[in-house]
């Protein structure tokens, strides 16, 4: 087998991962090729050297933290029927009221509006607007003036 | 009790089986995170999220892969996600890590031997080297070199074929050959 086929092959050689058949093709090159060897060294080498690095030291407690971090997860999130349906029901109900006693409310005034035009619409058409007051300052409002002040004099009460 | 069962029981909401889940995976999950984040703080969080992740879609479970299969799919993704995190915020990590580095002693003002500032120097490199493979190799070496998951398992997990993590690896290993090369005795 040539050398560029053996050097593909290398990496899954280290990684133990060949059928028992291509190790063998491997093994057998290796023993007559310095260079191929000398790549399988190199490989080796970096691939080992990895193990320089440390490893993490689990910290105690571990899962009385993550079960707590659980359980404030579990308040945070919205209960499911109070939030996802009462809560809205609740908001639309009062919508729906205020709604409604602004209708209310409004139509009262409609009417009260609309009573005193009809009142002040009788009043006039029974000249009763004859019998309120003179305007203040007016020439009306001095003759009534005068003639309180003369029936006054005749003992009657303005 | 397998992991199939024990995942089939969390399902059920036993707290027990997920208990013992954690305590079965809690190293080699944080091992996992800690390869890819680099610090132990971290490492703890992202572990704990894996582990909540997996506690709320067990209601979903289905006994097609195997747990730790999905266990190291969560950890990896979720540790990809905090490292593209923290690059996002590169600048407060420079600040954090230029204050950091202004508190440090220097190597003359602290106890330590020499030898262990040089391991610690090499291993910071190490780690460095690492950290500039291309995801998807660095992912296959760290499934393979630290947790030794076959070809196999480690194509379940990042849903390639076996061949293409057999291509990773094997430029993985190139890249670190050439990259290690200073610290190769």
């Amino acid at each position: 087998m040539k050398c560029r086929a053996i050097k593909r092959m290398l990496s899954a050689y280290i990684d133990d991962e060949l059928t028992s058949t291509q190790g063998e093709r491997v093994e057998e090159h290796l023993r007559d090729c310095p260079s191929c060897r000398h790549s399988l060294e190199m490989l080796r080498d970096a691939w080992d050297i990895l193990d320089v690095l440390p490893h993490p030291k689990p910290a105690p407690h571990f899962y009385t933290r993550l079960k707590s971090r659980l359980l404030k997860e579990e308040k945070s999130k919205p209960h499911t029927w109070i939030e996802n349906v009462l809560v809205p029901a609740l908001a639309a109900g009062v919508v729906i009221l205020g709604i409604l006693v602004g209708n209310s409310i409004s139509k009262n005034g409609i009417q009260r509006n609309a009573s005193v035009t009809a009142e002040e619409a009788w009043a006039e058409s029974m000249h009763l607007d004859s019998f309120d007051d003179f305007p203040t300052a007016s020439f009306g409002e001095a003759y009534a003036e005068l003639t309180d002040i003369e029936l006054a004099m005749e003992g009657f009460k303005p | 009790m397998d992991d199939t069962e024990l995942m089939l029981r969390v399902k059920q909401g036993d707290d027990q089986a997920f208990r013992q889940i954690v305590e079965t995976y809690h190293k080699p999950i944080l091992d996992l995170c800690f390869r890819y984040v680099g610090n132990q703080e971290d490492a703890e969080e992202v572990a704990q999220d894996v582990f909540i992740r997996l506690y709320k879609a067990a209601h979903r479970y289905q006994p097609k892969a195997k747990l730790s299969t999905l266990l190291y799919r969560i950890a990896v993704n979720l540790s990809l996600n905090r490292i593209r995190d923290r690059k996002a915020k590169r600048w407060v990590s420079w600040e954090h890590h230029r204050k950091e580095d202004e508190k440090r002693p220097l190597s003359s003002e602290t106890s330590q031997p020499d030898t262990v500032l040089e391991n610690k120097e090499k291993q910071k490199m190490i780690r460095d080297v690492i950290d500039s493979l291309p995801p998807n190799q660095r992912t296959a070496v760290i499934l393979k070199r630290y947790h030794d998951l076959s070809y196999e398992e480690v194509a379940d997990v990042m849903r390639c074929s076996v061949s293409a993590v057999e291509a990773r690896l094997h430029r993985a290993k190139q890249n670190l050959k050439k990259r290690l090369k200073p610290f190769i005795p």
